[in-house]
């Protein structure tokens, strides 16, 4: 690479630490309001510094543990058993496709192609799940809608694969005598690690936030995740607000601010504490078909 | 299907003339009232009994019914157990009741309605005419008389008018507050220390002139604030004109009680110029939170918080009770003015068209309605879990020890079902039944009420004005933008997003229904 020039590279970073400074100024409001006193913060607005430090708030979350608590514990359970499964399928799905050998080729990629473009809509969907599946209150209605719903990945991996695992490896493995799985997982997934990790990396995060299928297919409060807990808490007020009954409820008794921001906090922490270590393999996986092309 | 129309009418007349001839006048003696609901009672007591026979007669059934407001599924289970051994030997049923929270209760209700799932029985958040319009609730004329007795021999005429569509019976009205007030909450510690005579207020200028009061010896708090962004409580800021037939506030009826009143677009009224005007000339004088418009803390934090002097709202008896209650305990009084308008019945239960049972579900709101025991379990959840009590004799409850209305497990929304009368009430918050009585009387009934707007076709129309609506309205209504620039561009883009044809559409409709109420 061509060894750039010193004011170009001041240019650069200062417009990186510009976009820095945006991506983590809200954050560190975020974490200073849940800390900051709740009557404080609504005399005063936000601010950096807190004005009155408070733990109220997470002393309100561990006073509610039960129901918060539990939330984290199926947040944690279906992200990591919905990553497991999807990227299972997706392996499963995307290495066929990735070989030129298989029959039909085109017509499996154009179920994918084509359901990726379109799909039913969300009242087709809706029955579907609900009436012939019959996920609703299950936790199988946190993880199986989003399992395969993920054609940009299936598509994502296919192409890696294609690219960067050479026909000569496969003929080789099969004239050592390797079996099809063996090929799968003896060689093939070793040598994609990068994008599998890239792919770990975005589906768990998706499960992690998702909280629309909470919304769609949950009646039950004990199946909540944090992030379906987090949302309805934030929306309460608005939705009562734009309906007929805005005047007949104590609207007091919804969370208060700091506790938002709090449960926000305790709801961003892991993957703050898990994303450095899968960033590396994150941009190996985007980049690496390209540079070797 | 002609046909079947013409039955239906045929029905509702008689269904009408019935509940005419049970109820007279409300401006006879109540001992009139008394005496027809207590030979009511006896009837039926009579006539539940043959309603056990003829649902021994069918299929056992599971009743699914659908309310707002949290619950742990727990608690849920244990409610709906000691409901289902009621209903088991009065109705043959079980009863599997559902309660979601405000934020996905709307999302929930429309995906279940929309797919043709399982309910048999529900509260909408939102105006029925759209579930009506696409046929998802089903007409139960035929049904209230005979497994509903309890409503109907309780229930007066007027009660009825918001739940006809087209001439069928759709819902069946809850019984609470029938009436409403505007007014302007206040700190009632402020108002004496200031020696603000909020009782004898006579117009918006008193207020005005004690507003500045605040100011000037509060100069760290603001003197009106909005609640989360509402000037004057709720979307449908209610501020003397009736949105007749709908919750849009689009097209509407500038005095409510008047007679000949023609539908006009809300944005030409003088009173929705004059109430825009004052607002920006409070806010001019610094008399309103600065970003009202955008605020999203409800007033209720903010006069808590001791940042705020008063808010507008809608009020009902009772209000300041309940307002001190809600401020975290700093005592609210208020000045109400307009004119008590009569809202009755507004929200009321439905049955789904997907219902596999209408003639149970018409017979649990009866339940519901009428049985203590009943109304108590779906209100207040369990004994000893939800609530204890503090005067039993009385029906006093309160929440147990160390929990509270947001951790008791069962959200407390009596409001929503189908008869709070029946209802314990929580210690500190009871309600005068016979004031909220005497103010339902002292109430005047808009010209338009019972009339529904169906909006079908001019549906582009409405969701083009409504979005003109969303960029200048909330903002003009707190204050925030001068009206005499703001509102001849607000009009000139609501002419373009079509709002006459909402104004003549409705004003046809209008006149039809009012000749058509008129004949009978």
């Amino acid at each position: 690479m061509v060894e750039k020039s010193r004011k170009t590279q001041i240019i650069f970073h200062f417009i990186m630490i510009i976009l820095c400074i945006f991506c983590l100024f809200p954050f560190l409001l975020l974490i200073v309001s849940s800390f900051t006193d709740e009557h404080v913060l609504i005399q005063e607005g936000y601010s950096i510094i807190p004005r009155a430090f408070s733990v109220a708030a997470y002393e309100y979350i561990f006073a509610n543990s039960a129901t918060i608590f539990r939330a984290y514990g199926t947040t944690i359970g279906v992200t990591v058993v919905g990553t497991v499964l999807n990227i299972a399928l997706t392996i499963l799905f995307a290495y066929p496709l990735s070989r030129r050998d298989l029959p039909h080729r085109n017509i499996w990629s154009f179920i994918v192609f084509f359901t990726m473009l379109f799909n039913g809509g969300l009242v087709p969907s809706y029955i579907m799940w609900t009436q012939y599946f019959h996920i609703r209150n299950t936790y199988a209605a946190l993880i199986v809608p989003s399992l395969m719903m993920g054609a940009f990945y299936v598509i994502m991996m296919r192409t890696n694969l294609a690219q960067n695992i050479p026909e000569e490896v496969l003929e080789a493995a099969r004239i050592d005598g390797a079996s099809e799985w063996q090929i799968l997982f003896k060689v093939v997934m070793p040598m994609a690690l990068p994008i599998i990790a890239t792919l770990m990396l975005l589906v768990g995060m998706a499960y992690w936030n998702d909280w629309m299928n909470g919304l769609y297919y949950l009646t039950q409060k004990k199946y909540y995740t944090i992030q379906v807990l987090l949302n309805n808490m934030l929306q309460d007020l608005q939705v009562l607000l734009s309906s007929s009954f805005s005047a007949n409820v104590d609207m007091s008794s919804m969370p208060s601010t700091s506790i938002k921001m709090a449960i926000a906090v305790v709801g961003a922490l892991p993957v703050l504490c898990i994303y450095p270590f899968f960033q590396r393999y994150f941009v190996k996986g985007i980049t690496i078909g390209a540079v070797k092309g | 299907m002609k046909l079947k129309k013409c039955m239906a009418l045929g029905m509702t007349v008689v269904t009408i003339c019935s509940l005419l001839a049970g109820c007279t006048g409300d401006g006879e003696t109540k001992t009139e009232t008394e005496s027809v609901a207590a030979s009511g009672s006896t009837e039926a007591a009579g006539e539940s009994g043959d309603l056990s026979e003829y649902f021994h007669t069918k299929d056992h059934y599971t009743l699914k019914v659908m309310a707002m407001g949290d619950a742990d599924t727990q608690i849920l289970e244990e409610v709906s157990a000691a409901l289902s051994e009621i209903t088991e030997e009065k109705l043959n049923c079980d009863v599997e009741l559902t309660r979601i929270g405000f934020a996905s209760y709307m999302t929930q209700l429309n995906l279940i309605l929309s797919s043709g799932d399982a309910l048999d029985l529900f509260i909408p958040m939102a105006d029925p005419s759209e579930y009506v319009q696409t046929g998802q609730i089903q007409p139960i004329t035929d049904l209230v008389e005979r497994f509903a007795p309890n409503l109907c021999s309780s229930l007066e005429e007027r009660d009825w008018m918001s739940m006809i569509y087209d001439g069928d019976i759709y819902g069946m009205p809850v019984n609470g507050e029938k009436g409403q007030i505007l007014g302007f909450g206040m700190r009632k510690d402020i108002c004496d220390e200031l020696g603000i005579d909020y009782e004898n207020f006579q117009s918006m200028d008193d207020l005005h002139d004690a507003l500045v009061k605040v100011k000037e010896a509060h100069p760290d708090m603001y003197p009106v604030v909005s609640n989360a962004g509402d000037m004057f409580g709720g979307s449908t800021p209610y501020i003397g004109q009736d949105s007749c037939g709908d919750s849009n506030n689009l097209a509407v009826l500038e005095d409510p009680f008047d007679e000949n009143g023609k539908i006009v677009s809300f944005f030409e009224t003088d009173l929705f110029k004059e109430t825009c005007e004052r607002m920006y000339q409070w806010s001019q004088e610094g008399l309103i939170m600065p970003d009202a418009s955008t605020n999203t803390d409800s007033c209720n934090t903010l006069v808590a918080a001791g940042k705020a002097f008063g808010y507008f709202q809608h009020m009902t008896p009772g209000w300041e009770i309940e307002a001190t209650q809600n401020n975290g305990g700093i005592e609210t009084v208020a000045w109400k003015y307009g004119v008590p308008t009569y809202i009755g019945g507004r929200s009321g239960w439905f049955v789904p068209t997907a219902s596999g049972d209408p003639e149970r579900a018409v017979a649990f709101f009866d339940l519901m309605y009428s049985d203590p025991t009943v109304a108590n379990l779906v209100i207040n959840g369990i004994e000893g879990k939800n609530y204890v009590f503090v005067d039993k004799e009385n029906g006093v409850i309160t929440f147990p020890e160390g929990k509270d209305a947001t951790t008791n497990g069962y959200s407390r929304l009596e409001w929503a079902w189908p008869n709070e009368r029946l209802s314990y009430t929580v210690e500190g918050l009871e309600t005068n039944w016979e004031e909220s009585d005497q103010f339902t009387e002292s109430t005047q009934v808009p010209v338009c009420f019972g009339f529904k707007f169906d909006s079908t076709s001019v549906m582009n129309q409405i969701t083009a004005c409504l979005n003109v609506y969303e960029k200048y309205v909330p903002a003009l209504l707190c204050g925030s933008l001068n009206p005499d620039e703001t509102i001849p561009i607000l009009n000139e883009e609501m002419e373009k997003a079509g709002i006459q044809d909402i104004v003549k559409e409705k004003q046809a409709q209008f006149d039809a229904w009012k000749a058509e109420s008129s004949e009978n």
